[in-house]
C-alpha cells in the first residue's frame, strides 16, 4: 500500500469515527442542525410550563449532580435543551410518562439502588411527580404554556430550613468577629447579629443608648459588608454617612426616617444590590423619583412626623 | 527469512493485558459496574508500576534508556519515517518511545485521578475522602476527559502501527504476539539482552505489593 493511499484511508476513517462520535452525542447533532441547517435553537420559551413548573423541580432535586460542571451519567438537567439531550442511557424523557426513564427512576422507592434522587437526598413530592408526568405525557414540550396543563397540581410554596451548623456560622463570622465584638462593647444595645444562625448584623439607633452619629460610621468601616439591617430612625446622621451606607452591600432594610439625609442622597440608595425596603420621612417623598425605586424592586415607605 | 527475538514475554503480556484492562475499565464504567471498575483499576496500577520497573531493570527493548531520545531526534525520525527513509529498530523507535512515555503518563494520571474520584452514588476511589469534595468532583471530571485523551492516543498508536504494517511492511502486530521479527528489521539484535522470568515475577509481585499497601492499608 502506498503512503498516500494509507493516509487517505486514515483520514476517511478518522472522519467516519468522528461522525459516529458526533452522531452519538445529541448535543453535537443539534449543534450541527442549528449551525449548518439554520434550525431554530432548541430551548424552552419563557412562558412555558417547563420554565414555570418543571425546571424548578429539576433545580431542587436534580441539578446538584446533573449540571454543567458535574453531569452524572452524562446527564444534565439544568435546562430544557440539556434535558432533551439525555445522558449515558440515551433519551431519558421518552415519548410519554410510561416510557420515560427519568420518571421511572424518580418513582422508584428511595432505597432502590437506581432511585433518583439517591438515598439520603431530599425527594420530590407526589404533586411534583404528577407535574413531571403531565409534562412528559404532553410530549415534554418546551413551548406549551400553563394553559395546556389546567389540571396540574397547584404550585406549593416550600419553605426549607437549613440545619444549624455552628462551625460554619463561626467560619463566616470570623473575618469580622473582632470588629463586631468591639462595636458591641461600645454600643451594647445597638449592634446585634441578625440571628444565631447568621453572620449578618443589624445596627439600630436607640435614643436611650449611645447615639449613632456620622462619627459612628467611621468606626463601622470594617463591618460594612455584613450590615444587613440599619435602623437610624431619628438618629443625628447627615449626608456625610452616605458613602458608608453605600458600602453596605448586604443591606436589605434601612430606616432613615427623621434623619437629616437629603433626598438626592436617599435616591442613591437604589444602587445597593440587596436593598428591599426603605423607610423615609413623608416630607421627602415628593422629592424622590419613586419610579426608579419601583424599577429597582425596592419598597419605599414613608413615616409621618407631625413636626416635619 | 530468519526471525529473531525482540520482545520478551513480559513486555508482550503487559501490552495485551493493558489493552484488555483498558477495554474492561471502559465497559465497566459504561455499565456502572463500579466495583469491577475499581478492581480493574488496581490491576492496571500493578501493570503500570511493573512496566516502569521493567523499564529500568528489564530486558533491553523494554529499557527506557534504549528508546528514549531527545524530542528533536524523535521528530526527525518521524519525518524520515513518513518519507520511508528511516531505518528499522529492533525495539521501540524514537517516535514510538515518546508514545510509550506519553501513554504511561496518561494512564498513570487516569489511575491517580480515579483513586481520588467519586460518583456521588456511594462509590468513591480509596483516596477520595482524603481530599475535599470539590477537588474530588474536579478530578472525577478530569478522569472522564482524560479517558478521551487516552482514546485519541490509542487511535494515533493504531495509525502508526498500521503504517508500519501496511506501508513499510514491518510486521509489528505479529511481533507483539510472537516476540519475533525478521532479522533484517531488527538491527543489533545480537546485542539484545533478555532478563529472567524470576526477575520479572519478582518485580510483578513487588508492584502488586505496592498497590496493595497503598490501597488497602
Amino acid at each position: 500500500m502506498t503512503r498516500k493511499r494509507y493516509f487517505t484511508i486514515v483520514a476517511f476513517l478518522s472522519l467516519l469515527l468522528l461522525s459516529v462520535i458526533i452522531s452519538q452525542q445529541p448535543a453535537g447533532l443539534q449543534w450541527t442542525k442549528e449551525t449548518l441547517f439554520g434550525q431554530a435553537k432548541l430551548q424552552a420559551t419563557p412562558d412555558s410550563f417547563y420554565q414555570h413548573r418543571v425546571d424548578e423541580i429539576f433545580v431542587r432535586y436534580c441539578v446538584d449532580c446533573h449540571n454543567e460542571n458535574k453531569a452524572k451519567g452524562k446527564l444534565r438537567l439544568d435546562s430544557f435543551r440539556q434535558a432533551v439531550f439525555g445522558g449515558r442511557s440515551g433519551d431519558v424523557l421518552g415519548k410519554n410518562s410510561t416510557t420515560s426513564l427519568l420518571l421511572a427512576r424518580m418513582q422508584l422507592p428511595a432505597d432502590n439502588r437506581l432511585a433518583m434522587p439517591p438515598l439520603g437526598r431530599k425527594r420530590q413530592t407526589k404533586d411534583e411527580l404528577k407535574v413531571i408526568q403531565m409534562w412528559l405525557d404532553k410530549g415534554a414540550s418546551g413551548s406549551l404554556t400553563r394553559a395546556a396543563f389546567a389540571t396540574a397540581p397547584e404550585k406549593q410554596k416550600i419553605i426549607e430550613l437549613n440545619p444549624y451548623q455552628p462551625e460554619q456560622i463561626a467560619k463566616k463570622r470570623a473575618p469580622f468577629a473582632k470588629q463586631v465584638a468591639k462595636l458591641q462593647k461600645k454600643y451594647p444595645l445597638n449592634v446585634q447579629y441578625l440571628a444565631r444562625t447568621s453572620h449578618l448584623i443589624e445596627i439600630t439607633h436607640i435614643s436611650s443608648a449611645p447615639a449613632m452619629t456620622d462619627q459612628s460610621f467611621t468606626e463601622l468601616d470594617r463591618v460594612l459588608p455584613v450590615v444587613a439591617r440599619l435602623n437610624l430612625r431619628n438618629a443625628p446622621v447627615t449626608d456625610q454617612s452616605l458613602p458608608y451606607i453605600l458600602n453596605m452591600r448586604s443591606l436589605t432594610y434601612i430606616n432613615i426616617s427623621g434623619t437629616a439625609l437629603s433626598a438626592p442622597s436617599i435616591q442613591q440608595l437604589i444602587h445597593l444590590p440587596m436593598l428591599k425596603r426603605i423607610l423615609v420621612s413623608e416630607r421627602l417623598l415628593q422629592e424622590l423619583d419613586l419610579q426608579k425605586f419601583q424599577q429597582a424592586g425596592i419598597i419605599l415607605e414613608s413615616v409621618y412626623y407631625e413636626n416635619s | 527469512m530468519k526471525t529473531v527475538k525482540v520482545w520478551d514475554f513480559w513486555i508482550r503480556a503487559f501490552h495485551w493485558l493493558l489493552l484488555a484492562g483498558f477495554t474492561g475499565a471502559w465497559l465497566t464504567i459504561e455499565y456502572g459496574w463500579m466495583q469491577a471498575h475499581a478492581v480493574i483499576g488496581y490491576c492496571l496500577s500493578v501493570l503500570l508500576i511493573f512496566r516502569v520497573l521493567w523499564g529500568f531493570w528489564g530486558s533491553t527493548t523494554a529499557h527506557f534508556t534504549a528508546f528514549l531520545c531527545s524530542p528533536i531526534t524523535a521528530l526527525k525520525y518521524l519525518k524520515n519515517s513518513l518519507q520511508l527513509k528511516a531505518p528499522a529498530h529492533a525495539g521501540h523507535n524514537p517516535a514510538g518511545g515518546w508514545m510509550v512515555v506519553c501513554m504511561l503518563a496518561l494512564l498513570f494520571w487516569q489511575i491517580i485521578s480515579g483513586l481520588l474520584a467519586n460518583n456521588d452514588l456511594g462509590f468513591s476511589g480509596p483516596f477520595a475522602d482524603f481530599i475535599n469534595k470539590t477537588l474530588s468532583d474536579q478530578l472525577t471530571q478530569w478522569h472522564g476527559w482524560n479517558f478521551y485523551i487516552i482514546l485519541s492516543a490509542v487511535w494515533l498508536h493504531l495509525v502508526a502501527v498500521f503504517f508500519y504494517q501496511l506501508v513499510k511492511r514491518e510486521k509489528l502486530v505479529q511481533a507483539m504476539f510472537s516476540g519475533k521479527k525478521p532479522n533484517i528489521q531488527a538491527p543489533n539484535w545480537q546485542s539484545l539482552n533478555f532478563k529472567s522470568n524470576i526477575r520479572a515475577i519478582s518485580l510483578l509481585v513487588f508492584s502488586a505489593l505496592i498497590v496493595c499497601i497503598i490501597v488497602f492499608l
